[in-house]
């Protein structure tokens, strides 16, 4: 193993102790702040397959957030199915939505696939308020199960909900970066670098194309369950426009593509919206500002940036570089 | 000639809009034999190889792989049969390095699921380098290799495919001296080695060189085919190129 991935394996044990650290301080505001902020972490990372991955521009994102935590509600109060198995239902009901979504969408590429999943988003923003004999429309739904504990665990506490939402996250990050970094990752990026050298090596980009739509809109489903458990109330708001340019927003400020990048995003994000909570009506106009600049003047993201000014300049490892590069 | 054919077009016609780009083309393509293909620019060569390769669905016409009817068959669905090309824009993984462009073609070939090692076919991929000349540029990025060397890259990584039949999608475009006579070494080779290829070139030294027997297309219409040197001095050829072999011959 190279000195390289040792001092990287170094930093993640030393942002995993600082993690399992936090909830010690005791201070329930962090903590809640910090359980949205994995949750947001997860969704994000699931949007960069697609995004930094597939070099797909998805505008309607949220659109699967919220199918995934209306499922697991539903279930779990209208037939009382227990909220665990609602949730990976929840993940499996978002993945059907991402078929729906990405069948039809194929052959879109660019602005005609932006467009064309923010039209996604829009109709499952206007189901859910419409169909309000069961979503109760605008209303939203409270009193939401919790998740249940298993054995000792009772996870209506914050904070063991803290340190489930941490495994969960760490599992799925690690999911990612093994599947981003295996040969249907690389294939991925061939495919995103370019189509038809792609087709001309024999890859069939539709179904690599829909497979990958299916693992990220579950992945997206997963962590909308484990929000509504959490809150335990839902509105269709969690399919908004705004909130899907929220989701984009981390993935871009963090970096696309580079697995860890959309975490950083979403830690940042979610934390600045709780200080710029005033301004809560202006979030859409903030976020659209902060994309603009970003893609302007720090196109790789704070995590490209970082590799860039420090691990370049220490010269240490072209593999680095070369992971944000692809 | 009793040789086994193994790729066919029959009465292949295709038409973009207002311009009809192929009429009814039939072409037969023998086992193990160096075929080159001539024309005029649009006269449509590159439509010829993005139909046999699934890139396009002609309008009208089949086309037959060792007895098997492939027409509108899916670029994948071809490279599985052992028909793979090249473009003539070349295309290469840009953000990726060399050696991962033939990586991923290697992939392909062995399996998503296959047990063949990583060293393996890091292995496989460095042999191809060397035969393409590009061993000392494998951590490059392709975006930043010259237009030679990404020409050489284009065939590497059709080649890591196996290729029953290499169509060839004028690969001396835009080359040096030098450069063109590293490509038609290594087409040679290739060639020796049991590959069916065809090539589509502009460059006449290059075609005479390396063909067998020739094909010449012109506003979509095959005007002679045979022996090389009877196609080119054909009077229809001739007229077709006149134009274009002056312009070659004063540069
Ligand atoms: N995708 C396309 N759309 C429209 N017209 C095309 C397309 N591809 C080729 N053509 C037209 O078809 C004709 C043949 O082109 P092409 O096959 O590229 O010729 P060549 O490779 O012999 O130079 C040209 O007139 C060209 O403009
Ligand atoms: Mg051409």
């Amino acid at each position: 193993m190279r000195m390289s991935s040792l001092n990287n394996i170094a930093y993640i044990i030393l942002l995993i102790i600082i993690f399992v650290l936090i909830p010690l301080s005791g201070n329930q505001y962090i903590i809640h702040i910090m359980i949205l902020s994995f949750i947001n972490a997860i969704l994000a990372s699931a949007l960069d397959l697609l995004v930094g991955y597939t070099g797909s521009l998805i505008l309607g994102y949220a659109a699967f957030y919220a199918v995934g935590a209306y499922t697991s509600t539903l279930l779990s109060i209208n037939i009382g199915l227990s909220p665990w198995l609602g949730v990976a239902l929840g993940g499996v009901a978002s993945m059907l939505a991402g078929l729906a979504m990405g069948i039809p969408a194929l052959r879109l590429r660019g602005p005609y696939l932006a467009i064309s999943t923010l039209g996604f988003g829009v109709i499952v923003y206007l189901l859910l308020i419409n169909l309000d004999f069961i979503t109760r429309g605008p209303l939203g739904i409270p009193n939401i199960p919790p998740l249940p504990g298993a054995g000792l665990i009772d996870f209506s506490s914050r904070t063991s909900y803290y340190y489930l939402m941490l495994t969960v996250y760490i599992i799925i990050l690690y999911i990612l970066w093994m599947l981003t970094s295996s040969r249907y990752g690389r294939i991925l990026v061939a495919m995103r670098e370019d189509e038809d050298a792609a087709k001309a090596v024999g890859i069939n980009t539709s179904l690599y194309r829909i497979s990958v739509y299916m693992i990220s809109t579950f992945i997206a489903g997963v962590s909308g369950g484990f929000y509504a458990h959490y809150i335990r109330y839902v509105n269709p708001d969690m399919s908004s426009l705004s909130q899907s340019i929220a989701i984009l927003s981390m993935v871009l400020l963090g970096g696309a593509g580079t697995v860890i990048g959309p975490s950083i995003g979403a830690f940042i994000l979610m934390f600045v919206s709780e200080i710029l909570r005033p301004l809560l009506e202006y979030r859409l106009l903030i976020y659209g500002t902060l994309i603009i600049l970003i893609i302007r003047f720090f196109p790789g993201g704070v995590y490209g940036y970082l590799i860039k000014n420090l691990v370049q300049r220490k010269t240490v490892s072209k593999e680095i570089v070369g992971e944000v590069k692809t | 000639m009793s040789r086994e054919v193994v790729l066919e077009t029959r009465d292949i016609w295709k038409r973009f809009g207002g311009i009809i780009a192929l009429r009814n083309i039939n072409i037969k393509v023998f086992k193990g034999e160096l075929l080159g293909i001539i024309g005029p620019n649009g006269s449509g060569k590159t439509t010829l190889f993005n139909i046999i390769t699934g890139f396009l669905k002609p309008d009208k016409g089949r086309i037959i792989l060792s007895g098997e009817d492939v027409t509108g068959f899916s670029p994948h669905e071809m490279v599985k049969r052992g028909v793979v090309r090249t473009f003539q824009l070349v295309k290469p993984f840009m953000g990726m390095n060399v050696l991962d462009n033939i990586r991923v073609a290697l992939y392909m070939r062995h399996g998503l699921m296959s047990r063949v090692s990583e060293r393996e076919i890091i292995g496989e991929a460095r042999e191809i380098l060397k035969m393409i000349g590009l061993s000392h540029r494998e951590d490059v990025s392709a975006d930043s290799l010259s237009h030679g060397e990404k020409k050489k890259l284009e065939i590497g990584r059709a080649l890591a495919l196996k290729p029953k039949i290499l169509l060839l999608d004028e690969p001396t475009g835009g080359l040096t001296t030098a450069e063109i006579d590293d490509i038609i070494r290594l087409i040679k080779d290739i060639h020796e080695n049991g590959t069916t290829v065809v090539v589509v070139e502009h460059n006449m030294r290059v075609i005479m060189n390396l063909s067998e027997r020739l094909i010449a297309l012109n506003s979509g219409v095959v005007i002679a085919e045979g022996d090389p040197k009877d196609v080119v001095s054909n009077p229809e050829v001739v007229k077709a190129y006149l134009g274009e072999r002056f312009a070659v011959k004063s540069r």
